[in-house]
């Protein structure tokens, strides 16, 4: 199985190479042959519909062919080793990609039948539809207070003080920050403990009312305690949004997601309903990777 | 064949799921063991042999015991998923069923001590024979249900199952005859109930073997067979 | 492998780290040996050099007066007794203070021996006379005593830069000058004190009338256009190049410049901005304008550069924050990256700031060199700088400027130290950590 993986990046180093346009739809059509992923790509009611996303870093074809749908109110688990493409592909998801220079997308990605990457289409609102935490809590060197207030505040969400400040509570409450920091609004964001900051990173993502919150490995520097909050938070913010969330730990996948989804070498090889997934994979790769045995 | 434990990165998982393998076989051998000495006691009369088998299963719940220990110990220390996961699963389950057939080994002793009780008495030969032929081939079933655990392979755990039905019909035969003269053929109704129960106990035990063999497909497909006519 | 190999083999390594680690910490005791001689070395040096400075300098905050009784008589100042102030700036006051001195030492009648007498007041002395009566009219016709600056010479013997003991062919002052000067002390006439014209005049030949304030000036309207046009340009240009400018050729090519530019001789400058400034724009010459100009050239690069360093070093954690919440490039940049690179900025800026305080060279290329005695008003006004005038002071001939030279770099290292200082404190101000 290790070989496959292996050819087919072979395969997209040579389609690089080949220009006539008929090979590469031949090299097309078999690299799609080729990267089929195993599972239920497709959901009855997407809110993000990815359809044949290819990513490519200068000549580094890091993402191939990947076709996957995000229903409303799912938390789906993108899981896979180091250099797997998970993080790249969720990056396309806002078009966080765009920063990086020589970086080149193709394919279709609709949010809500809208497609992202469509001409003309700015990113910034996409961006409060599409909001993003990281993996290393980063609130602005500023009070918590601010921290929320500042995307409402671009994007003109509140006309008065009072709304401003609804808003800010709203999203603290939200992500289940409000009791341990209304008294101390004030204070700079920074002085938080780890957990805390990152959930204050939640609630900033929160306050401009997105649809959509990616999750890029939200929990890789917290510890249990506070890893626990967190995922009891992305439990209760399904009810009002769509979660994708980027993991190393398997155990957090399995606890937090409906699906699961297991990339590797910029494929995407299996979906599934995370219980199947973790009980019962259908690919060798998958298996290999949940059982410890990947390397 | 590559073993079905190997291959992890952190290599004491291998390990210790090798060993909870091989506790499980070892508890399957001692069953076995017991299953033969006490068919072998029905054979030849020998109480003092059903006595010693009855004595044996101390040994088969201590072990039971230990791999239900490590079961646990697996599932809080390693989280087994996917294959490994079904494969703890199967193991877990095979401890309680080798267990019971060890409760069916100790249940034939006691109707062989309780057949030969009376010294010089002895059931008709032709039921005897009918009963040992029969428990002849749950004996070998047995055997290779355990070789499959060994084994693992979905296929032949499959043929097994197939062969499941042929033994029940022979299992309804044999007891049809038996009630059929009611127990006059046996060499009186003691012997006869005696029989019978020897006989239920080894149906037990070839259903325990099928319960095996389930698990060893359950771990190769992850499909649950139970309770499913094949 | 079993316990007891490992325990052998960890005994052999342990014998062979003992053997190295007295190698290894006399090794490390050397080194820092080392740096300390080196740091050691360098507080030397600087005590040596602020001590030869302050040495030789500190004599110039003072300086000698002496007291003579002036009779203003209205003969010889206001000879039309109008008290027309224009008469009374134009009249001869030198003529006062010859026959104050005249009436202290009456033995004194030979032609030669009252030039020589006359010299022991300073040359500007009649100014300071001039600006008295002009302040106090009422002081015509009247008698009182003046305190005036002592001639060069008195003021060096004063200050112990004459051997009294040496031939009397080899003294610049004479056996007679030196009898006038103790018969002056001898009555009280003579005194050091707080040199302030040191501080408020301009340029002068006479270094008793040499003061600072012209090149303090100079120095601050020429920084001031320097920084108020540097800075602006220095730090959109950095946040351009680092934040929005795209990746290719013409970039790489402009910032390969923008680093040369910084080890250009800044002499290169001056030169740039005779050529350019005054030859074809016609910038007045010798103006704090054009000299700001030119070091802002020079400024520049070392701006750019240390901007740039200082964007690079904002975590981009942050900028991916402001991304993510949906703001504009513009608005990450402007609300969250430039404030955090804000004190690194500074930083540089102030580098760049205290070089241009400190170079000559551009500058004597576009005429700030030339002997200004009036203390520009405005950046349009021709004008020197510190350092400029220590060059032109430090290869005056006259005794007297050695001190002043010294005194002036003083001034200049103060300068210096003060705007360091401003420049600690406002990054203090700005830095927060994250």
């Amino acid at each position: 199985m290790n070989t496959l993986a292996e050819s087919s990046t072979v395969q997209s180093r040579e389609s690089v190479k080949m220009k006539s346009p008929e090979k590469e739809a031949l090299i097309a059509a078999h690299q799609r042959e080729f990267t089929k992923t195993i599972g239920e790509i497709a959901s009855p009611n997407p809110r993000i519909a990815a359809r044949e996303v290819n990513v490519y870093y200068g000549d580094k074809h890091a993402i191939q062919n990947i076709g996957l749908d995000i229903g409303h109110n799912e938390v789906i688990a993108l899981i896979g080793p180091s250099g797997c493409g998970k993080s790249t592909f969720l990056r396309c998801l806002n078009r966080m990609n765009d920063t990086i220079p020589g970086c080149r997308v193709t394919g279709s990605i609709r949010l809500d039948g809208q497609d992202i990457y469509e001409g003309g289409l700015d990113v910034v609102p996409l961006r409060a539809q599409v909001g993003m935490v990281f993996q290393k809590p980063n609130p602005f060197p500023k009070s918590i207070y601010e921290n929320v207030a500042y995307g409402p505040k671009i994007h003109g969400l509140a006309s008065t003080k009072a709304e401003l400040e609804e808003i800010v509570e709203t999203s603290l409450r939200r992500a289940g920050l409000w009791d341990e920091v209304k008294d101390d609004l004030a204070k700079p964001g920074t002085s938080l403990s780890g957990g805390q900051q990152q959930r204050l990173c939640i609630a900033r993502t929160i306050a401009v009312g997105p649809e959509v919150i990616l999750m890029d490995e939200p929990c890789s520097a917290l510890d249990p305690i506070a890893t626990a909050k967190i995922e009891q938070l992305i439990d209760e913010l399904r009810e009002l949004y769509t979660i994708a969330i980027v993991t190393h730990s398997m155990q957090q996948a399995a606890r937090v997601s409906q699906r699961t989804a297991y990339f590797h070498l910029g494929r995407l090889i299996e979906v599934g309903e995370t219980a199947q997934i973790f009980t019962n994979p259908r690919h060798p790769l998958t298996e290999d990777y949940i059982t410890g045995r990947f390397g | 064949m590559k073993q079905i434990t190997e291959g992890h990165v952190l290599r004491r998982y291998d390990g210790e799921l090798r060993e909870l393998h091989y506790k499980v076989l070892e508890m399957g051998t001692l069953v076995l063991t017991q299953v033969r000495g006490a068919l072998g006691a029905l054979k030849s009369g020998d109480t003092e042999l059903a006595a010693r088998v009855i004595d044996d299963d101390d040994r088969v719940d201590d072990l039971e015991v230990e791999a239900d220990t490590e079961v646990v110990a697996l599932f809080a220390r390693r989280c087994p998923k996917g294959s490994d996961l079904r494969l703890v699963m199967a193991l877990s389950k095979a401890i309680t069923d080798l267990e019971r057939v060890g409760d069916e080994a100790v249940k034939i002793a006691s109707s062989v001590e309780r057949l030969y009780a009376v010294r010089g008495d002895r059931p008709s030969e032709v039921s005897l024979n009918e009963v040992l032929a029969l428990a002849d081939t749950v004996v070998r079933r047995f055997e290779s249900s355990l070789r499959l655990v060994d084994s693992w392979d979905a296929e032949d755990a499959q043929r097994f199952i197939a062969g499941q039905r042929e033994i029940a019909d022979k299992f309804h035969r044999v007891l049809a005859e038996m009630l059929d003269n009611g127990g006059d053929e046996a060499g009186g109704p003691g012997f006869a109930v005696n029989l019978v129960l020897i006989l239920k106990a080894l149906e037990r035990v070839a259903s325990h073997a099928e319960n095996l063999a389930e698990y060893v497909i359950y771990q190769a497909m992850g499909l649950v067979l139970r309770h499913h006519a094949v | 492998m079993n316990s007891e190999v490992s325990q052998v083999l960890s005994k052999r390594n342990l014998d062979i780290v003992n053997a190295s680690l007295k190698r290894r910490h006399a090794a490390e005791s050397r080194f820092r040996l080392y740096g300390l001689l080196s740091i050691g070395a360098g507080i030397l040096m600087l005590v040596i050099l602020l001590g030869s400075i302050f040495g030789k300098g500190y004599r110039a905050f003072s300086q000698t007066y002496i007291g003579l009784d002036v009779h203003f008589d209205p003969a010889v100042i206001d000879p039309e007794g109008l008290r027309n102030p224009e008469a009374l700036a134009g009249a001869d006051y030198n003529a006062l203070l010859k026959r104050s001195l005249g009436e202290l030492f009456p033995e004194v009648t030979d032609r030669q021996e009252k030039r020589a007498l006359n010299r022991l007041v300073s040359g500007g002395a009649a100014y300071s006379v001039r600006d008295e009566v002009l302040a106090h009219p009422e002081l015509l016709g009247g008698t009182s005593r003046l305190w005036v600056s002592a001639g060069p010479d008195v003021d060096m013997l004063e200050k112990g830069y004459v051997d009294r003991d040496a031939a009397e062919a080899e003294r610049i002052m004479k056996d007679r000058e030196l009898g006038w000067v103790d018969k002056l002390k001898a009555d009280g006439r003579l005194e050091r004190r707080f040199n302030v014209k040191f501080f408020t005049a301009g340029d002068s030949r006479d270094p008793e009338q040499a003061g600072i304030w012209g090149a303090l000036m100079g120095s601050l309207y020429t920084v001031l256009v320097t920084l108020v046009l540097s800075l602006p340009i220095g730090v959109a240009a950095a946040i351009y190049l680092e934040e929005f400018a795209p990746r290719n050729r013409w970039v790489d090519f402009i910032e390969v410049n923008i680093n040369n530019l910084a080890a250009v001789p800044s002499i290169v400058f001056g030169l740039l901005g005779l050529a350019v400034f005054i030859n074809f724009f016609g910038v007045p010459r010798s103006s704090p304008l054009v000299g700001g100009l030119v070091l802002t050239l020079m400024t520049l690069p070392v701006i750019i550069i240390a901007a740039r360093s200082a964007l690079k070093s904002v975590p981009p954690s942050i900028r991916e924050a402001a991304m993510g919440i949906g703001a504009s490039p513009m608005q990450t940049v402007f609300h969250h990256v430039v404030p955090l690179a804000m004190p690194g900025m500074l930083t540089g800026a102030i580098i760049g700031m205290s070089r241009a305080l400190g170079e000559s060279a551009p500058l004597l290329m576009i005429g700030m060199v030339a002997f200004i005695v009036d203390i520009p008003h405005s950046i349009f006004d021709p004008a020197t700088v510190l350092p400029v005038q220590v060059y032109l002071w430090a290869d005056s001939p006259e005794r007297g400027f050695v001190e002043r030279t010294s005194a002036a770099i003083l001034v200049l290292l103060a300068f210096l130290i003060l705007m360091n200082g401003t420049a600690v404190y406002l990054r203090r101000r700005f830095e927060r950590r994250w």
